[in-house]
């Protein structure tokens, strides 16, 4: 890793620290972002208030700080729980094959026909709102995809000598999966999981803009934007902010997701 | 051996409608609260148990599950899809009313999606590289990271507010109302397939029988077209198929934003309000429609590559 | 007057020349070999008479006159013209001789109406007997799609579809080298019987010196870029001049008196390249 160029590592870095700064930042806000006030509604941009205020006086720029710790937080969750389910159960299917890889796959392939979107809002408006319920609706529709992916990649995989010689000295299942499969695998779909982040965040985003999402008081911009869909007219500023903030943040993702995917292909082109 | 071909579509159809309805008939179950306290609202406070537990029964809602399922299944096949439980209307009734609204809309952004995405995905293709496929790239980028809600409220204040040149309110009826909506819908899914055809029509070219089809002096459209294009457009017709549910639960969110009186808007309502009958009716027209665009996207790539049937059936 | 000269040619990639100083005559009715190992630069010298050089690569010197007409300065039209109706190729890929998902009968039809407009039925007799002259089964083959098809059948088909309009030129780029011994055999003689009988001008690319040098008339051997020696087969099979040709010759197993090690090709780094 530590081979890496220049700007290889610049947008690691930079990948990495945003990241931080959205996780992190929320113990720093120079306000509370639930702090309303009404006295100070739409005030505009300010020293005092960077981003102005919105319509119950709270701090925008706070609440946009808060409101990125909880959209990243919630789409790490998300990809986190996904990943283990969808590796672990892709990684039995792939490996163990017959009775148990066709229940999965056929599970698999029953969740894939519905929509995703749609099953995640009707799973949340099943569960009701709130942070950990959204994080299972959208892991409900996101586990299939990571399962699929490494399933295909133990399928390969296994028939190759090194697992052969693994399974003739002996070796039992579980310790073939975790030592030399599971490795493998998880190195694959971890640069799937990274591209994923800025797309499980838009998720998140317009559920929240529905309103099945994450719920007030909490902070989070899909939900920021909802609120202020009916000042739109009289105040934009309250919907172009979390808007362009969503909008930033899914780009720097994506753009140095993909980056960081094409230095992985690369460096695994060259293994090979 | 075709009709034994058909005969297999037939049954896993068959098979595929039960599991689908009998996950619509669950997924209800899972509903928190009760179905009769929720139709009767205030006025079930006032009533007994055991009158609750009385209507309870004669709705059914007291019966094995396997009964109720039965029941509902049968009560399907008659077309009756029960009541709405915020409007009191027959549910097939409401569907009927907005499904037209939807489909509109869906059919307005797979045009903007096709108008869109092949000419661009084509254009990078021949420029790899160059500027205009950089351009087209940022482009790419630009509305993958764009949250089409978003997008949606901006072009709005944009046309509707500001320039007074579009209707605020999608309306199916007029061009000029269904072309903010469509567009919305359309655009955030052109990034994956100009991304795709332009990567398909470069892996085609480099392949030998392009350069055969040039060395028996057959022009350089007819080639394009006929040989590289037709190639190149079997995975984008598979995207199409997946694509397909993404729309129609993007078109849930882009109803709501152009307040256009569709089945999103309908089914976000229903969900809200636990109207069960409703989401169930819901989610069955969801499957079929998914299972109906599979097929014909299935048919679609056969036309494009008659070789397929035959080669699988030469593989066995 | 021979059908194809090439003189002095020179083809480039982005600058950098591949092949050089090629020098090649093609008498008319004869079937000519190119021989060289692979990089030779044999296959690009092929292509680039039909103008169909890979993207990058370009005939930077040297004119080419092919019955009298210069090549290199008509326009694209007129080339694709001459394109399977005056010059033809057949590839060592034989799945990549046709589009897989179009049937064969078809892009026979299409090779006929890029250059000719022909009545469809008469067309259609013309594909079938032209089919059934490569000893194939025409109704089967002219329906069915290529994978259906066994490769030295694909071969010969590919062979047919290049003599359907009757070329002077047949450009057959190592058509056998991926096929098995058999087929190889078929598709050699098929040839030699389409030479003896339309008098077709034959342009033979191939590594493989043991079996062409019984169909060829005349050989050019290239090596690294350059023809090392050219001139009719027997001369050059009594007297090879240049040391990469008898290093050629010499490393053909022989099937009496078998050494035994084969020998090794022994050629210095900076070997005169020129002409001999």
């Amino acid at each position: 890793m530590k081979k890496l160029a220049r700007k290889d590592r610049i947008y690691i870095i930079v990948f990495i620290s945003y990241l931080l700064l959205l996780i992190f930042g929320k113990y720093f806000t120079p306000y509370d972002p639930n702090q309303a006030d009404m006295t100070k509604m739409f005030a505009s941009f300010s020293a005092n208030h960077l981003l102005g205020t919105d319509n119950l006086g709270r701090d925008v720029f706070s609440r946009i700080i808060a409101g990125g710790h909880t959209s990243v937080f919630t789409s790490l969750m998300v990809i986190l729980i996904s990943l283990v389910t969808g590796v672990a159960l892709g990684l039995i299917s792939g490996y163990f094959g017959g009775a148990i890889d066709w229940i999965i796959m056929r599970m698999v392939d029953t969740c894939m026909v519905f929509p995703a979107t749609i099953i995640a809002i009707i799973v949340s408006g099943i569960l009701g709102g709130g942070t950990w319920n959204v994080i299972i609706s959208i892991v409900c529709v996101k586990w299939f995809q990571y399962c699929r992916v490494s399933r295909s990649i133990i399928v390969a995989e296994k028939e190759k000598e090194y697992v052969m010689s693994a399974k003739l000295d002996g070796m039992k299942s579980h310790s073939i999966m975790f030592k030399h499969l599971l490795p493998f695998v998880t190195s694959n779909v971890m640069t799937l999981a990274v591209v994923d982040i800025g797309r499980v965040v838009l998720t998140v985003a317009s559920l929240s803009y529905l309103g099945f999402g994450i719920q007030l008081p909490n902070a989070e911009w899909g939900l920021m934007l909802n609120e202020g869909k009916q000042f739109f007219s009289t105040h934009p500023i309250i919907m172009i902010v979390p808007g362009v903030t969503i909008f930033m943040s899914v780009m720097i993702f994506n753009f140095f997701g993909s980056r960081i995917q094409q230095m992985v292909d690369v460096e695994n082109k060259k293994e090979d | 051996m075709k009709k034994r071909g058909k005969l297999k579509s037939v049954v896993n159809a068959i098979i595929f409608f039960f599991l689908l309805s009998i996950i619509c008939f669950l997924v209800v179950q899972l509903v928190p609260g009760d179905p009769v306290r929720a139709r009767l609202g205030e006025a079930a406070a006032v009533m007994s148990k055991d009158e609750l537990n009385q209507l309870r029964d004669s709705y059914g809602l007291n019966d094995p599950i396997i009964i109720q399922y039965v029941k509902w299944l049968g009560s399907i096949f008659q077309g009756d899809f029960g009541k709405s439980l915020i409007s009191g209307q027959p549910v097939v009734l409401e569907i009927g009313r907005t499904i037209g609204t939807t489909l509109s809309l869906a059919l307005g952004a797979i045009i903007v999606m096709a108008v869109v995405s092949i000419p661009l995905g084509i254009v990078c293709a021949k420029c790899k590289d160059g500027l205009l496929d950089k351009i087209v790239n940022g482009f790419c980028m630009f509305f993958t990271a764009m949250p089409n809600f978003w997008l949606g409220l901006i072009l709005i204040q944009l046309f509707a507010v500001n320039l007074k040149v579009l209707p605020a309110i999608g309306s199916t009826s007029t061009l000029r109302g269904m072309l903010l909506p469509c567009f919305t819908l359309g655009v955030t899914f052109t990034p994956q397939y100009i991304k795709l055809l332009r990567q398909n029509i470069i892996e085609t070219l480099k392949k030998d029988f392009v350069r055969a089809a040039r060395a028996r002096g057959i022009s350089e459209i007819r080639i394009f077209f006929f040989h590289i294009l037709r190639d190149a457009f079997t995975p984008v017709l598979t995207l199409f198929g997946i694509s397909l549910g993404e729309l129609l639960g993007g078109a849930t969110i882009t109803e709501q934003i152009y307040t256009m009186k569709g089945l999103g808007m309908l089914s976000l309502d229903a969900i809200k309000h636990a109207d069960i009958y409703m989401i169930q009716a819901y989610l069955l027209l969801v499957g079929i429609c998914i299972f109906i665009s599979n097929a014909l996207v299935d048919a679609g790539c056969r036309v494009l590559n008659p070789a397929i049937d035959i080669k699988g059936a030469e593989k066995k | 007057m021979s059908l194809l000269e090439i003189k002095d040619w020179e083809i480039s990639y982005k600058g950098n020349p591949l092949v050089r100083g090629i020098n090649i005559s093609l008498e008319r009715g004869h079937c000519t070999a190119i021989i060289g190992e692979s990089g030779s630069g044999k296959s690009i010298t092929a292509s680039a008479i039909g103008r169909i050089l890979p993207n990058g690569l370009s005939i930077t010197k040297g004119s080419i006159l092919f019955d009298g007409k210069n090549l290199a300065d008509i326009s694209e039209k007129e080339m694709r013209e001459i394109r399977g109706k005056k010059i033809s190729y057949i590839f060592q890929d034989y799945q990549g001789a046709f589009t897989p998902f179009i049937k064969v009968g078809k892009q026979f039809h299409e090779t006929i109406n890029s250059h000719e407009k022909m009545d469809k039925d008469k067309q259609k007799k013309l594909i079938l007997s032209k089919i059934e002259s490569v000893g194939l089964d025409a109704e089967r083959v002219y329906n069915s799609y290529p994978f259906q098809m066994s490769g030295g059948q694909l071969q010969r088909c590919a062979i047919a579809q290049a003599m359907i309009l009757e070329p002077d030129l047949l450009i057959a780029d190592e058509p056998t080298t991926a096929l098995d011994s058999v087929s190889t055999i078929n598709v050699l003689q098929l040839m030699k019987k389409i030479k003896e009988e339309s008098n077709c001008t034959i342009l033979f690319i191939s590594h493989d010196l043991r079996t062409v040098k019984k169909y060829a008339d005349e050989l050019v051997i290239m090596y690294k870029g350059r023809v090392v020696e050219r001139g009719t087969t027997e001369e050059i099979v009594a007297h090879p001049k240049h040391i990469y040709t008898k290093n050629l010759f010499a490393s053909i197993p022989p099937l009496r008196n078998v050494p035994e090690r084969l020998p090794l090709l022994n050629i210095p780094e900076n070997v005169d390249l020129t002409e001999v």
